[in-house]
């Protein structure tokens, strides 16, 4: 019982983003729309998943500082593929942060301390909401700064009285994202 | 962030402020009341609310914030639409003063904050003004709105402009710094009531003029517009007051000056005082953090030498 509700901590109770504080810059910097939000969101979840999958087979007597560069050399080679589907999509462009996602803390750092550390049947489930909670984040975030800054829902236009014009650029993103940071601590107090 | 000795606004403050709102009322009309006092009423609301989110109560001292959003409302024209002020008003609130620690712990001067925000959202309607002497009524205003007197003297290079009309502040410009011989009297004012560092306004004053030496602009031509005796007003006093030495003082606002100048001078924004104000606050904290270790140093020797000749 204890585990699976730790599992499902991921997403939410210790997201990655609002509780950590973890991968903020490309979302700070990306998500100012909802399509650019979800691109984000796919290429993480498809970096992530297979590099720490792929890592998780290191062998863990390996200095730490090795391990890194490894994870690391993993997430580059990862991209390779994935970036073949984000050619594919065309959706949306994210620019420098598609690459920059290979080295994103989660691979690098929170891998090393939390889920090799788990058995793999228990880690699989922790990396899957893991990675649903910084989707989850960079959504709502791409969703309410496109709707303030354009009016607009992927593209297409909602009645919106007043357009902040402001909110397209990164210092709000540093914003909203503190202000979802606040609700979470709210919502979810430290114990 | 440093904490601000005096909590509440001085008296000469509100007099001033209060003197360039009646102005603002004498020469737009009833609109230019709703204006200010709709900053006013929201800042108090947004106040309340974010200290019932901090658990804290409302004191008379919080009001001091509301006179920041008047402060923030006096750079925008008198057209400038309701819901604008509204959430300006919210941003300088929340995230100008709350987010950085409220009561007087500011990063940032709170007004540039929120004029900041404005200004990036809607830079159309924060930018064209109104007519000085057009009575505006509460809503449906359709008047001709054009540039500020600051981008005419970016664009000619010299006042074209009535004397009279210039010092009663009857040209296009933002709401409260238009009236320059008002201003005049304030900083006057606060200079000799000591609510204004005199070193921190000649640091800043002597850096424009100098630099202006070698720069397109004169001084004089520079200080006539571009909010820089208004931000000296309402602005300057802020970051002055956590300041005691006259070093110091002469530094950050020789400092406060020169980036003031390099915005006017090079990239011609009329704002650009309100910009240097928030690129250099970080300074004058560093600057009052620094005059605080001093002093703890000089105490700490003090002490020690008073310990050294008890015992000797």
């Amino acid at each position: 019982m204890k585990s699976r509700f730790s599992v499902l901590d991921g997403a939410l109770r210790k997201n990655a983003v609002l509780a950590e504080g973890m991968v903020i810059a490309p979302i700070v910097v990306c998500c100012n729309t909802l399509p650019k939000a979800l691109i984000l969101s796919l290429m993480f979840a498809c970096i992530t998943l297979l590099t720490v999958l792929i890592s998780s087979f290191y062998p863990k007597k390996l200095p730490f500082a090795v391990k890194v560069v490894l994870y690391a050399l993993t997430g580059a080679l990862v991209c390779a593929p994935v970036s073949l589907l984000y050619t594919y999509l065309n959706y949306a462009s994210i620019g420098i942060y598609f690459p920059l996602l290979a080295v994103n803390s989660m691979i690098v750092l929170h891998s090393e301390l939390y889920f090799f550390r788990l058995r793999r049947r228990v880690m699989l489930p922790a990396l899957f909401f893991h990675i649903a909670g910084f989707c989850l984040t960079a959504i709502l975030v791409g969703l309410v700064r496109e709707i303030l800054a354009y009016g607009t829902i992927c593209g297409r236009a909602v009645d919106m009285p007043l357009l902040l014009q402001g909110f397209s650029a990164p210092w709000a993103g540093f914003i909203l994202l503190g202000v979802l940071c606040a609700l979470h601590r709210n919502i979810f107090p430290k114990e | 962030m440093m904490q601000f000795e005096h909590r509440t606004r001085s008296p000469e403050f509100w007099l001033i402020l209060c003197t360039i709102c009646l102005l603002s009322v004498f020469y737009y009309g009833i609109r230019a009341a709703a204006v200010l006092g709709l900053a006013a009423v929201t800042a108090v609301l947004t106040d309340f609310f974010c200290l019932f989110l901090q658990k804290k109560a409302y004191h008379t001292v919080d009001l001091c914030n509301a006179a920041s959003a008047v402060v923030m409302a006096l750079l925008f024209p008198a057209t400038i639409p309701y819901s604008i002020v509204i959430l300006s008003t919210v941003f300088l609130v929340a995230i100008g003063i709350h987010a950085f620690g409220s009561r007087g712990s500011y990063l940032f001067p709170p007004a540039a904050v929120g004029y900041l925000f404005a200004l990036i959202c809607w830079k159309q309607e924060v930018l064209l003004f109104p007519q000085a002497g057009q009575r505006l009524a509460l809503f449906g205003n359709q008047v001709q709105r054009t540039a500020s007197l600051s981008q005419d003297i970016f664009a000619q290079g010299a006042l074209r402009l009535d004397m009279l009309d210039f010092f009663m502040g009857a040209f296009p410009s933002p709401m409260g710094a238009g009236c320059i011989l008002l201003l005049l009297v304030g900083l006057f004012i606060l200079l000799l009531r000591r609510k204004l560092s005199y070193w921190a306004f000649f640091g800043f004053v002597l850096s424009i003029s100098l630099f202006s030496l070698i720069g397109h602009f004169p001084a004089v031509l520079l200080f006539s517009g571009n909010m820089l005796l208004f931000a000296l007003v309402f602005l300057m006093g802020d970051m002055a007051e956590q300041l005691k030495n006259s070093y110091f003082l002469l530094l950050a606002g020789a400092i406060t000056g020169l980036v003031t100048w390099f915005l006017l001078e090079y990239a011609r924004l009329e704002y650009g005082v309100v910009i240097a104000m928030l690129l250099t606050s970080p300074l004058w904290h560093l600057l009052a953090a620094a005059e605080k270790a001093l002093l703890q140093r000089k105490e700490q020797r003090k002490a020690a030498l008073a310990e050294t000749e008890e015992q000797a």
